[in-house]
């Protein structure tokens, strides 16, 4: 049993706030990603609550024990940093018992848990080896034996494989989320890939600057983002967003960009007013492309970029290019005019300061006209 | 401009074969990728073009010229590095001017020097910081400066080391559209280095995949993707964990027209089209087989279309699609879905595979047969 409780943590660094007030619960063996760009304060949230950093304000607390003046050793959690830290000159047997005997394991359960863990992580061919000898994979692997061959209450990664080739990062993504399932172990994951948080985590804390922007399940950021950040930082490649001004009138809400207008029912919210300007969301897949016919909107192909299992075509729409998921079937040729339709189901609209108003994917569903504005 | 023509290009360092035996063309006014994994001997590759290594053997051509021999200032090749190196003492119309006027014996006019800076700012997207002190640019904007100061002496040959791996990802998504049109523009014969596949196969014309200092393939995105020379590409390209599965043959009357997945349960895959599948075999073996996941589905266990059981271990949503990972026979297998038809975690279905879209490889040589 293991959740983490943070109330209203402050942590500053001279005049740089690092964390501003962020309150979140984790939950007894959820895994849990803390997810932002560089400097959101990621790590500092990450080492205020294994207690390496020691807040200004607020209050960290362990199954509902206050630790915040707790020293690191009596918090019972075990942290992976992405800067591996194995002995070099002990074998991976040894790396991996280190930890228990500094607490005075006996032996025989020593070789007891080593086993065990090599086991879970297919590692129990390289017992003998010293880490010289090891791939980057296998490395990682000992670095989390080393995290939970000591059984704690819970687990604190920090970015443990964004340093991995590509195709390692995919593998060890399942194989971390599979290890947590099996374990159940409370673990907080920390990272700047929305990839790795998504496809891995219960649930997403989007941090920027010290501030927690949302915190929800992976469809959740997804589908109804908070604001324009979390919009932006969730989903690749990254929702597209379109200037447009708000007409209101007999009910129903415009938002009209120079080449298109969306036509909604007006949303209860006084967040938009008449004459505001707004911005209006579209996901990539959200759009689709159609290379004859007179309907739906003009556009022309600025460039496409094929991945194999599908391709991003970039569409212009007059001074915009909007970034657009197109099956790789379709054969488009740089400048060729399109018709493009948007899913009238899945539009977001965010005020100009970037707070969601509306986001017609998932639950809110809202039904969209689109017009063409010239 | 010009083709360059890498000709049985090798570099050896002691014992280390960095290259070995490359043979690539690049075609004049080409976007050309050079990808694979740290140590695939990419950059060394890149440094023998722009005159930094010499090679062991083999020779380069620009056009019809071997430029082996010539220094490196004499190959009028224009370089991006991943450290961008500008001057942070100057201006950035101080910055793009400098490449001019060191480079131009004959010097420019005051008026057309102008223009070109002009020209080049606006192509790379700097007009409107044309005037601020390079110190105080973005990281992204410093690649800007550093791409528009190579460009703006119009190289015979472009080289790009890595030049987006320092830029946060959704600058890296922007700069990927920008220069693949910048490329279309100007026209210009270009060789991009790279470890991302998604780079590399978004931007280029051709990508010649490397690795331990051999070439794998050379071909477009869509030939390495749907047709893969052997194992080492179709696992490196793609975004998600290709699928790959051992499988059985059966020769009878000299033909082998099915073969025969190693997983109970598992229906037999028709390959009596791939001729080189099953040329020269005789008796019993085996093969692996490939399929990527959105070319499988997920369908009841006991469907007619099922190829394969399965059994879901683990779902990893990614907003727009799901990763669906099942376990069949020991065997990790995965596929694309939509979160609207989520299965659960131990459902059993079945998963039915495109067997048009089905690669099969030799298990000793790693090479595809069709």
């Amino acid at each position: 049993m293991a959740t983490i409780r943070l109330e209203s943590i402050t942590k500053r660094f001279g005049p740089i706030t690092a964390l501003d007030d962020v309150s979140f619960e984790v939950a007894d063996g959820e895994f849990f990603a803390i997810l932002g760009p560089p400097g959101a304060g990621k790590t500092t949230t990450l080492r205020t609550i294994i207690g390496l950093e020691r807040p200004e304000q607020g209050d960290v607390y362990l199954d509902d024990d206050r630790v915040t003046d707790a020293w690191p050793g009596d918090r019972d959690m075990s942290i992976v940093f992405q800067n591996l830290a194995l002995y070099p000159d002990k074998t991976v047997y040894n790396n991996l018992a280190f930890p228990l005997k500094q607490r005075k394991v006996a032996k025989d359960e020593i070789k007891n848990r080593v086993t065990q863990t090599a086991k879970v992580l297919h590692i129990e061919h390289l017992l003998k080896r010293k880490p010289g000898k090891l791939s980057g994979g296998e490395r990682q692997r000992v670095a989390l034996g080393r995290a939970i061959v000591r059984d704690p209450k819970a687990y604190l990664f920090d970015e443990p494989i964004s340093a991995l080739d590509a195709l390692l990062r995919l593998e060890m993504r399942t194989e971390l989320k599979r290890l947590q399932r099996e374990l159940g172990r409370t673990l907080v994951y920390v990272t700047h890939d929305q990839v790795e948080a998504m496809s891995m985590a219960d649930r997403i804390l989007v941090l920027r600057e010290g501030v927690v922007q949302q915190i929800d399940t992976p469809e959740r950021v997804y589908h109804s983002p908070a604001n324009r950040f979390v919009a932006t930082v969730i989903g690749s490649p990254p929702m597209n967003f379109v200037p447009a001004t708000i007409h209101l009138e007999n009910g129903t809400l415009k938002a009209a960009h120079t080449e298109f207008a969306i036509t909604t029912p007006a949303p209860q919210t006084d967040q938009l007013k008449d004459g505001d300007t707004c911005w209006i969301g579209i996901r990539p897949e959200d759009v689709r492309i159609e290379t004859t016919g007179e309907e739906g909107m003009k556009a022309t192909v600025y460039v496409t970029e094929p991945l194999g299992g599908e391709t991003v075509v970039d569409l212009q729409f007059g001074d915009r290019v909007l970034k657009v998921l197109a099956p790789p079937t379709l054969k488009l040729k740089q400048d060729q005019p399109v018709r493009a339709f948007l899913d009238h189901k899945r539009v977001h609209l965010f005020t100009e300061a970037g707070d969601a108003v509306v986001s017609a994917a998932g639950d809110d569903v809202f039904d969209v006209t689109v017009t063409q504005t010239s | 401009m010009a083709k360059i023509t890498l000709d049985n290009l090798t570099k050896h360092f002691g014992d280390l074969h960095a290259v070995e035996g490359l043979n690539v063309d690049v075609p004049h006014g080409s976007f050309t990728a050079l990808l694979g994994p740290s140590g695939c001997g990419k950059t060394t590759t890149m440094n023998m073009i722009s005159g930094l290594e010499q090679p062991t053997a083999g020779e380069i051509y620009f056009d019809e010229f071997p430029i082996t021999k010539l220094e490196p200032g004499n190959r009028n090749v224009g370089f991006v590095f991943q450290n961008y190196a500008i001057f942070t003492h100057m201006t950035v119309y101080e910055n793009l001017a400098f490449g001019l006027r060191v480079k131009k014996k004959d010097k420019l006019a005051k008026a057309d020097l102008d223009k070109r800076v002009r020209s080049v700012a606006d192509t790379v997207g700097l007009s409107a910081a044309l005037d601020r002190n390079a110190s105080r640019l973005s990281v992204n904007d410093m690649q800007k400066v550093a791409l528009g100061r190579s460009m703006i002496v119009e190289p015979a040959i472009f080289l790009l080391d890595e030049p987006f791996s320092n830029l946060d990802s959704a600058f890296r998504a922007y700069m990927r559209t920008e220069l693949k049109r910048i490329q279309h523009e100007i026209g210009q014969t270009m060789v991009y280095v790279t470890h991302d596949q998604v780079e590399a196969m978004s931007m280029a014309d051709k990508i010649a995949v490397m690795d331990l200092g051999v070439l794998q393939q050379y071909a477009t995105p869509d030939e390495l993707y749907n047709k893969p020379a052997n194992r080492f590409v179709a696992n490196f390209i793609g975004s998600v964990l290709n699928n790959f599965l051992p499988a059985t043959y059966k020769t009878a009357n000299g033909t082998a027209a099915a073969l025969h997945l190693a997983i109970d349960g598992s229906r037999s895959i028709d390959v009596s089209d791939r001729k080189a599948a099953i040329e020269g075999r005789t008796g019993t073996g085996s093969l692996s087989v490939s399929v990527r996941p959105e070319r499988t589905r997920i369908v009841a266990p006991d469907a007619e279309e099922a190829t394969i059981p399965a059994r879901v271990i683990l779902v990893e949503p990614l907003g727009a699609k799901d990763v669906v990972h099942m376990e069949s026979g020991g065997i990790d297998v995965r596929t694309l879905s939509q979160p609207s038809a989520r299965p659960r975690i131990g459902d059993n279905v079945g998963l039915a595979f495109d067997e048009a879209a089905v690669h099969v490889f030799d298990d000793d040589t790693g090479l595809a047969l069709r």
